[in-house]
């Protein structure tokens, strides 16, 4: 008789362990992707999906291990161990919030004109020295490319550096991604961009390319809304709630009428979208709901999508980095957020206060040789800084 | 007296069915309620809490449902089949026709 209750208490010592086990589980996955600290901040039935398959899924395996198992209870238990492999299976989908049939549409419209900013032409944007600079380039010009944003930084740095005799179109400009392809390559000397993504360095290591990064300057990585968004001030963790899908309404953000935010995302490899990444440091990114209409995709620039009024509200959000939103695709319909209270001016940049202030890099393949290490060279000595920050971004 | 009372146990009609589709309705329930109580601005933490339900309840009522059907004819009655049939097709369904909308941005237009 008490070796039976001995065998009994075993058994629910050890289901009890079990069980433990399996909510621990559960809630440490809870706990690092950030669902039980910010269990406020979900707004939406999507967002609340993870929540929901992960409890399910624990519940699930709970009931399965305190089962009786008797042919009576057989479909139950089938029922059950289908629950757990459905929702576990489906617990990634869940966090990306990827429910959509359609290609969710992350473009952001044609990459718009940058020819004003073109070197050696008349009446070119681009930031001059205003004195004599102190290394001159001739003969073998290193090839320069690299995002969109940083065109005209190295188009000034081409005119001030560059003999016009010598120069043959050496600036080129595709975009970050196909940058850093032509750069793994051997198409090109010199890249300007963002940090690479984890997807670029991956294909650098594959080719066998070690990539040199060279801080030249800084830029703010901002968040862009329409101006008659209300919203002035947002935080950093309300930018990763509204980008892991916790909050999908202006509502939560304090915009009593705004509606559902439509979180434009960028193209993967592209310089802000490794912002983004960067901001979100491992939590997954919520796949963007398609979109019905053309005019909330926009056809222009992300700056133009950013102001697109949809009943009455401009309900976007997006990110860019400033200099790109405030001198070379200005938006009077657009601004930009503060994040935590902080505007992204250039002494907040300069003095770090602005929180997602980011290095932009002169990127080589390995370490920079003759010309490509005098150009470098060049851009960090106090006259390639003060040219920096005449186009427009903090010096370093 | 014993026989009597199997008779009465086998005479007596299984509940699942009526209690899978119960847990189809107040899946619907919940889920209005917790967009009322998003909407009302302070019940935010009941409104999560309702939407959570709103996601659980159709997978109970499926299982439920599937439960009822292999208890067998005998036991739920034809009544009791079309409930079954009825609690777990509906989830189905519903989710099937709400990924195609919002994959049209359908759901969008008529929700912001």
């Amino acid at each position: 008789m008490q070796r039976v209750n001995i065998k009994k208490a075993v058994i629910i010592a050890v289901r009890a362990l079990l069980s433990a086990a399996v909510l621990s589980v559960c809630f440490y996955v809870l706990y690092r992707y950030e669902y039980l600290s910010q269990i406020g901040s979900i707004d939406n039935i999507t967002g609340v999906m993870p929540v929901a398959f992960a409890l399910m899924a624990a519940g699930g395996a709970v009931t399965l291990i305190w089962l009786k198992y008797t042919k009576k209870s057989a479909p139950l238990a089938i029922c059950m161990a289908a629950l757990v492999i459905f929702t576990a299976a489906l617990f990634p989908t869940a966090l990306r919030g990827n429910w959509w049939l359609a290609k969710p549409d992350k473009t952001s419209g044609s990459d718009g004109d940058i020819s004003a900013y073109a070197p050696f032409t008349e009446g070119s944007l681009t930031a001059k020295l205003g004195e004599e600079s102190e290394l001159k380039l001739g003969g073998d010009l290193p090839v320069l490319d690299g995002a969109l944003a940083l065109y005209p930084v190295y188009s000034a740095v081409a005119e001030a550096v560059y003999e016009k005799s010598a120069y043959n179109g050496e600036t080129q400009f595709t975009n970050t991604v196909k940058a850093f392809n032509a750069l793994i390559a051997g198409e090109r000397e010199v890249i300007f961009t963002a940090a690479p993504s984890q997807s670029q360095r991956d294909a650098a290591a594959q080719a066998g390319v070690e990539l040199k990064l060279t801080p030249v300057g800084k830029e703010a990585f901002v968040f862009v809304v329409g101006k008659n968004n209300p919203v002035e001030s947002i935080t950093y963790q309300q930018i990763r709630n509204v980008y892991s899908g916790k909050t999908a309404n202006w509502r939560t953000l304090g915009w009593k009428d705004g509606g559902k935010i439509i979180a434009f995302q960028r193209p993967d490899g592209s310089g802000s979208q490794t912002g983004l990444q960067g901001i979100m440091k491992g939590l997954p990114i919520q796949a963007p709901q398609p979109l019905p209409s053309a005019e909330l995709i926009g056809t222009n620039s992300l700056m133009r999508q950013i102001s697109v009024e949809w009943k009455g509200v401009q309900p976007a959000l997006g990110y860019t980095y400033r200099f790109f939103g405030n001198t070379m695709y200005p938006n009077p319909n657009a601004k930009f957020l503060k994040i935590g209270g902080v505007e992204p001016s250039v002494e907040n940049i300069k003095s770090g206060a602005y929180p997602f202030t980011v290095n932009f890099y002169a990127v080589t393949r390995g370490e920079p040789t003759g010309n490509t290490k005098k150009l470098i060279d060049w851009i960090l000595s106090p006259q390639g800084q003060r040219l920096i920050e005449k186009t427009g971004y903090a010096p370093l | 007296m014993k026989d009597g009372e199997n008779q009465e146990n086998q005479n007596k009609k299984s509940a699942l069915p009526a209690i899978a589709l119960e847990l189809d309705i107040f899946a619907v329930v919940c889920f209005f309620l917790g967009w009322g109580c998003f909407y009302s601005g302070v019940l935010i933490a009941i409104g999560v809490g309702l939407f959570l339900a709103t996601a659980i309840l159709p997978f109970g009522a499926v299982i439920t449902g599937i439960c009822a059907l292999c208890r067998g004819k005998k036991r739920i009655g034809t009544g009791g089949i079309v409930c079954s049939v009825i609690a777990i097709a509906l989830p189905v369904v519903v989710v099937l026709v709400t990924v195609l909308v919002f994959s049209t941005g359908i759901a969008v237009i008529r929700w912001m």
